[in-house]
């Protein structure tokens, strides 16, 4: 709207500007059109004054007129002998008869004064001099001949004997006492003019018209795409989630996107002109007013958080950012900015605070539970070292008393009843017997439990350690076992680790493999290690007698035992491997076929420094 | 210095018995108190005035695990009292826990020995430890 009166505006003023042009350019061409006409109508006077002149005075000394008498005292007759008059006006006719006149309404009038009377002697073109009525000398009319008549030179716009508007060149004739004007129509001298106005105004019109059309024409796109952008800006800043404000240098709003009647419950309108910190809680006000108005004012701000009041009182956190604005001579005009609701955020911040109090609650619980089932594992070491073991020591001690009494008795060599005497030499020591052995095994069984339980609280030392040495050395120790066996030690690496954790752990697998190897088969243990990113992975292979599917999930058990019985072992040696690698942040696997073989395989971190434990 | 008495504190009867009759089968003859926890170890050692008994000074075989007072404790109520430093006192206990082990010889004990379940090996430990006993409470002159 703004802009199709803008354009209409400057259409006006483009028409005025070439309207006035134009009128300049035909005022000056009118002046100048209407000088020269004057010119050559005073001309044509003068010329014909004189021509006449000299004609009567030819023709008064050939008619001998009286000369003597002064100008001012001839009347028209007496001026000249009726004759040589009559032949200076007869000539004059003659002469002008033939001669066509001045332009289309051009005249020349030549006439003399008969009493109160202009009389008209000769009148080129409207008429006979005759049929022009003479007309009285003061009548308003035929002012130019008046003025001829009275001795005066010049020329004018008047009206002539008929009562039209002429330019008139007027000139008195000496000698016969006449006028003489030269005129032509005033209409004929504007006529051109008024036909050029008229012609110069439909051009005028025309070229308006079509510069108008071409600067729509150009302006058009160039104003869409000025009023496009606008509007894109526009919504852009009255779409987004956020708060748009602009203030003046006093801190009164002077814009204000319309989201905040979302945010705030606030009208646009009813906050614009009010001063922002009006919306700010009293807490927040000074810092806010403070930024916006004070000695500070020249700065930028970011994430300023103020709580603002709703119109229903409730109060809303949020986060202003805004930058100051500068007028033309860089004085500060006030600051523009956004200003985002930041409740979500703080209530995410809350929930998450909260969550993170929880779980730092929980980790300390179970931290302490921890420690609380540590602790219980040392008593448990201190009863199975003492507890268990006390009562045992007491059983195998009096059984041994009572086998020295036993013998003591057989030593008496007593007359006992044959019944007694089988139950003492023979039933007794065998009870006995079988309470030692009983012991015997508890105190294995015992002893085992204790080793995984402190295997299970040693301190641990990292250092760099061989693994090639320690399974060399590993190998040493049971070569006898080895002589036919086909032993193949890849390339192994220096791992940072607990010397005799590694000691065990490869002494057991190794052990193990060797233990259980098939007579029957050529024998063959593998041992070696492969590099991942960030653990190595070591397997002790052998082809020996191998595991039961249904038992291979049981290999790491406590006192399990497998295969023969025959063979040595408290069953805790896997145990302690599965122990000690736990401790070392690995993890082992066995697989094994029964018959042809198993496979222990174990992982240790690259970077065991960073085992905390 | 002589040892005229022996204190054997241990709250299980069964084990004191046991020692007591292995250290008699190697000819210990001197007298033999069997109290039954730390505290009554202790009583006794503050009925007995060691002034008093000097130059007769008991020798102490302390189980660790008892009830009212414990066998570190007692141990290190002795050790560090400046009249009972001196007396020697023996673990005798079925624990072998190594920091145990440690912390003993650590406040002052003098021998840590722990009762093998293994009978043999038992009965060998009470008659060495009933030879000592007996050398330190014989006579100089013999």
């Amino acid at each position: 709207m703004q802009e199709k009166r803008s354009f209409y505006f400057l259409l006006i003023i483009m028409s005025a500007v070439a309207f006035i042009v134009m009128a300049i350019t035909n005022v000056i061409l009118y002046q100048v059109s209407f000088e020269e006409r004057s010119q050559s109508l005073v001309a044509t006077a003068q010329s014909q004054a004189r021509l006449i002149e000299a004609m009567a005075r030819y023709n008064r000394r050939t008619n001998r007129i009286d000369w003597e008498t002064p100008v001012g005292e001839r009347g028209p007759t007496s001026l000249l002998s009726e004759r040589a008059a009559a032949d200076t006006i007869s000539q004059l006719r003659d002469a002008h008869s033939n001669y066509e006149g001045i332009g289309k309404t051009g005249e020349f009038l030549i006439a003399g004064i008969e009493g109160e009377d202009i009389v008209f002697l000769l009148a080129h073109r409207h008429g006979k001099p005759d049929e022009l009525e003479p007309i009285p000398l003061y009548s308003g009319n035929s002012e130019a001949m008046r003025r001829a008549l009275f001795v005066e030179s010049g020329v004018m716009v008047g009206k002539d004997y008929r009562g039209v508007e002429v330019l008139a060149a007027y000139e008195p004739v000496d000698v016969l006492n006449f006028g003489i004007v030269a005129k032509v129509d005033m209409d004929e001298v504007r006529a051109p003019f008024i036909h050029g106005v008229i012609i110069t105004g439909l051009i005028s019109v025309f070229v308006i018209f079509l510069g108008g059309l071409l600067f729509r024409r150009i302006s058009n796109p160039i104003v869409q795409k000025i009023v496009d952008s606008e509007k894109r800006y526009r919504s852009l800043v009255e779409e987004i989630n956020e708060w748009v404000w602009m203030t003046d240098e006093n801190g009164v709003l002077i814009y204000s996107s319309p989201i905040v009647r979302q945010i705030l419950g606030h009208d646009r309108d009813e906050i614009i002109n009010q001063e922002l910190t009006s919306l700010v809680e009293d807490k927040s006000k000074a810092i806010v007013n403070e930024l916006l108005t004070g000695g500070q004012r020249k700065l930028p701000f970011t994430n300023l958080q103020a709580m603002l009041l709703c119109q229903n009182g409730d109060l809303v956190p949020m986060e202003f950012s805004a930058i100051p604005m500068f007028g033309d001579h860089s004085e500060f005009t006030g600051y523009r900015g956004v200003a985002r609701d930041i409740s979500e955020r703080i209530e995410a911040e809350q929930i998450r605070l909260t969550y993170q109090e929880t779980l730092e609650r929980q980790v300390k619980e179970r931290t302490q539970d921890l420690r609380d089932i540590n602790e219980e594992l040392k008593t448990f070491t201190y009863i199975v070292s003492h507890d268990l073991r006390s009562p045992l020591v007491s059983i195998v001690g009096f059984s041994s008393e009572v086998k020295d009494d036993i013998a003591v008795i057989q030593q008496a060599d007593l007359a006992l009843p044959e019944q007694v005497k089988q139950i003492v030499d023979d039933i007794i020591p065998e009870s006995l017997t079988y309470i030692d052995k009983a012991a015997e095994k508890m105190e294995g069984l015992i002893n085992s439990i204790l080793a995984l339980s402190r295997i299970g609280r040693r301190d641990l030392t990292f250092e760099q350690i061989d693994i090639a040495k320690v399974v060399e050395n590993n190998l040493k120790a049971i070569a006898y076992q080895l002589d036919k066996v086909d032993v193949r030690v890849t390339e192994l690496p220096t791992i940072v680790s607990d010397a005799s954790a590694m000691e065990q752990i490869f002494g057991n697998l190794i052990g193990n493999a060797a233990k259980f190897l098939e007579a029957e088969r050529q024998s063959t243990i593998e041992i070696g290690a492969v590099k991942h990113t960030d653990y190595w992975e070591f397997y002790v292979r052998d082809n020996g007698k191998g595991i039961a599917e249904s038992d291979v999930p049981h290999v790491f058990d406590l006192f399990k035992r497998f295969g023969s019985h025959n063979i040595q072992g408290d069953g805790m040696g896997l145990s302690y491997v599965q122990t000690l690698i736990r401790r070392l942040g690995g993890r082992v696997q066995c697989q094994s076929v029964l018959g042809q073989g198993s496979v222990f395989t174990f992982s240790l971190p690259i970077d065991a420094a960073s085992l905390g434990e | 210095m002589k040892f005229s008495t022996l204190l054997l504190v241990d709250d299980d009867a069964a084990h004191s018995t046991l020692v007591e009759r292995n250290l008699r089968r190697v000819g210990y003859n001197r007298t033999i108190i069997k109290l039954e926890n730390g505290q009554e170890a202790l009583d006794w050692l503050d009925n007995n005035r060691l002034e008093n008994l000097v130059p007769e000074v008991p020798f102490i075989l302390l189980d660790i695990n008892m009830p009212v007072k414990n066998g570190i404790e007692v141990l290190e109520q002795i050790k560090s009292n400046q009249d009972t430093k001196h007396v020697p006192v023996v673990m005798l206990t079925t624990t072998d826990d190594p920091n145990e082990v440690k912390l003993c010889y650590k406040l002052g004990c003098n021998a840590y020995i722990t009762k093998p379940v293994i009978h043999n090996e038992f009965k060998e430990k009470i008659r060495e430890l009933g030879l000592f006993i007996n050398i330190l409470s014989s006579p100089m002159e013999q």
